[in-house]
């Protein structure tokens, strides 16, 4: 079988092929560690490592209020501040990857919104897409290869917190919920009217693939009540969107999302990933608490790679491989979280031996 | 006296904020910490007493609900945020000395690290359990963290990491100021922080939550 035809199966249909998926992300820094390792220099490291997904690249379309891209407003050595088109302005590392310090936001009050904001997320805008020649290009590119292509982007959890920061929006999820509710109704229209001339334009994927960072290591960032109020809505809309194609949605979240997972499941969510296995989530048991109505991937934890370690990796992947076999889950092996320079290549070399060997159905 | 205290704890936890704000819908129209503080003070109710078995009570109270589970973030900023208006009325107190801190922590995301909510939150707790609250940013270094302890005469200092490629940076800070300041005790936290890492590099306190924190600090440190 295929990329195409695994994932498909896998995601869409939420049935067992003959091997369970796989795939990864790396860190930027990773790759060029690994060519001190030995990997080949300036390879693709997807193909390289004969991995299932590719995300089209350009489909990440600007969903901020004012489509621009970030800008850079100050630097030192070894920092910049760069404000987004919602006004915010966050510090990042220059060479090298990790959380941005949040410094302001212009997005405090439901007032901002509707003065600077709202208006310009009303309809369909083209500069959204910064070139669309190329995402054609990429699609086309994609589409011949036999990998499984997804459009992805980011969605609504996610973009609250690009806009307001977390602090204001959790905050106003008491305090304004009339505000919190135009907003995510305002920009999930404007997400699903983009994705739709997307694949107007461009083409139909194999599936769509969103961001949307819910939970840290202790627990989601919002009760299930605030979730099913807040995001359930909008993520249902999105979903039914993505349905009405024939397509999956493939949801990432970070972080402890377990207590929210009932609720994921009925918003229409196909395929689920990243479990982050130190926030005490285990992919078998979230598989027996939804009966299998959606793919999961990830859950492999990242401590056991980063001990690069043969035994405790193998201690870590191994029971899980083999319980996700025996009970037939639909499963995509993937770390939980993605691959930092800290794992050794002949680690990560290992952890494919091991998907080979018991990864099959 | 003990029922206005009862409320203003109430609040806190409720997160209701003042009369004008509609949450929690239970307690809609009804005053909040703002104008209770307020009534308190005006009925002659020590400013000490108001803190402690008003504002810090209500605090806690959210805490132990965030350690178990049963609450989550909103919760924490909104009860804050009530807390908040309580202490802009103790204000002039804390200037006076009729209200006392239990004491100083520094706190900061270590260097390597521009991740500033986990210790945003951290802090909530700890002004809330009435601690002074001294917030040296993010990135920084172990130099820094020294000048601080200088400057400020901390018992404590709390050390936030997110990631365990920052996690490392911890312990040259730790084993300085443990050198150099040993009655100064480190709290540690952030996602890939472990009690044994804790114990390894010599700290003195991991809690997973904020809650735990806050007890080492009122048990160890007041």
């Amino acid at each position: 079988m295929t990329s195409r035809e695994v994932l498909t199966a896998i995601v869409k249909d939420k049935r067992c092929p003959e091997r369970m998926g796989l795939h990864e992300s790396f860190w930027q820094d990773t790759q060029r560690e690994w060519e001190k390792q030995g990997l080949p220099p300036a390879v693709n490291i997807l193909d390289y490592f004969n991995l299932d997904v590719r995300e089209i690249q350009g489909s990440l379309f600007r969903t901020t209020s004012i489509p621009v891209d970030e800008q850079v407003v100050d630097e030192d050595e070894h920092t910049v501040i760069k404000v987004n088109g919602w006004g915010a302005k966050f510090r990042e590392w220059k060479n090298r990857p990790g959380v941005p310090e949040h410094l302001s936001f212009d997005l405090v009050h439901e007032d901002v919104w509707k003065k600077k904001y709202r208006e310009n997320l009303l309809e369909l805008d083209p500069r959204r897409f910064p070139d669309l020649e190329k995402l054609k290009e990429s699609y086309r590119a994609g589409m011949a290869s036999d990998r499984f292509c997804v459009y992805y982007q980011l969605i609504i959890f996610e973009i609250m917190r690009k806009a307001m920061g977390d602090l204001i929006l959790l905050e106003a999820m008491y305090l304004s919920p009339r505000w919190i509710h135009d907003f995510c109704d305002i920009v999930t229209n404007n997400i699903i009217i983009h994705l739709e001339y997307m694949i107007r334009e461009v083409g139909k994927p194999d599936g769509i693939w969103l961001y949307e960072d819910m939970g840290y290591t202790k627990a989601p960032f919002v009760s299930p009540a605030l979730y099913q109020e807040f995001i359930f809505p909008y993520h249902r809309r999105v979903a039914d969107f993505i349905h009405s194609y024939d397509l999956p949605f493939i949801m990432h979240s970070c972080g402890k999302i377990r207590p929210l997972l009932l609720h994921i499941v009925e918003a229409g969510v196909d395929g689920l990933q990243a479990l982050e296995a130190k926030a005490g989530q285990h992919v078998v048991e979230m598989a027996e608490a939804t009966g299998n109505k959606i793919a999961f991937m990830g859950n492999l934890d990242i401590r056991a790679f980063e001990s690069n370690d043969q035994k405790t990796l193998e201690a870590e992947i191994v029971p899980k491989l083999r319980a996700i076999k025996e009970k037939r889950i639909p499963y995509v092996f993937f770390s939980d979280h993605s691959i930092p320079k800290s794992v050794n290549l002949e680690t990560y070399r290992y952890a494919l031996d091991l998907h080979k060997k018991y990864g099959r159905y | 006296m003990e029922d206005i205290l009862k409320q203003i704890a109430l609040c806190v936890e409720k997160g209701k904020i003042a009369r004008e704000f509609p949450h929690p819908a239970e307690l809609a129209g009804q005053d909040g910490v703002y104008e209770l503080t307020q009534r308190a003070l005006e009925s002659g109710i020590a400013p000490q007493e108001i803190l402690s078995q008003g504002l810090i009570a209500g605090m806690n109270k959210v805490g132990e609900l965030f350690q178990a589970g049963d609450v989550f973030l909103p919760d924490v900023l909104v009860s804050a945020r009530a807390l908040s208006m309580g202490m802009m009325h103790l204000k002039p107190y804390f200037h006076s000395g009729a209200v006392k801190h239990k004491g100083k922590v520094v706190i900061g995301t270590v260097q390597g690290d521009l991740h500033d909510i986990g210790k945003h939150v951290v802090s909530l707790f700890f002004e809330g359990g009435g601690w002074n609250v001294i917030d040296i940013g993010v990135n920084v270094t172990a130099q820094k963290f020294l000048e601080a302890v200088a400057e400020h005469q901390p018992q404590a200092i709390g050390l936030s990491a997110l990631l365990t490629t920052t996690m490392v940076n911890m312990e040259p800070i730790t084993r300085m100021i443990k050198t150099t300041h040993p009655g100064v005790m480190v709290i540690l936290g952030g996602a890939p922080v472990t009690q044994s890492f804790a114990d390894r590099i010599g700290a003195d306190c991991y809690s997973p939550d904020p809650q735990g924190a806050l007890e080492f600090l009122n048990k160890h440190c007041s």
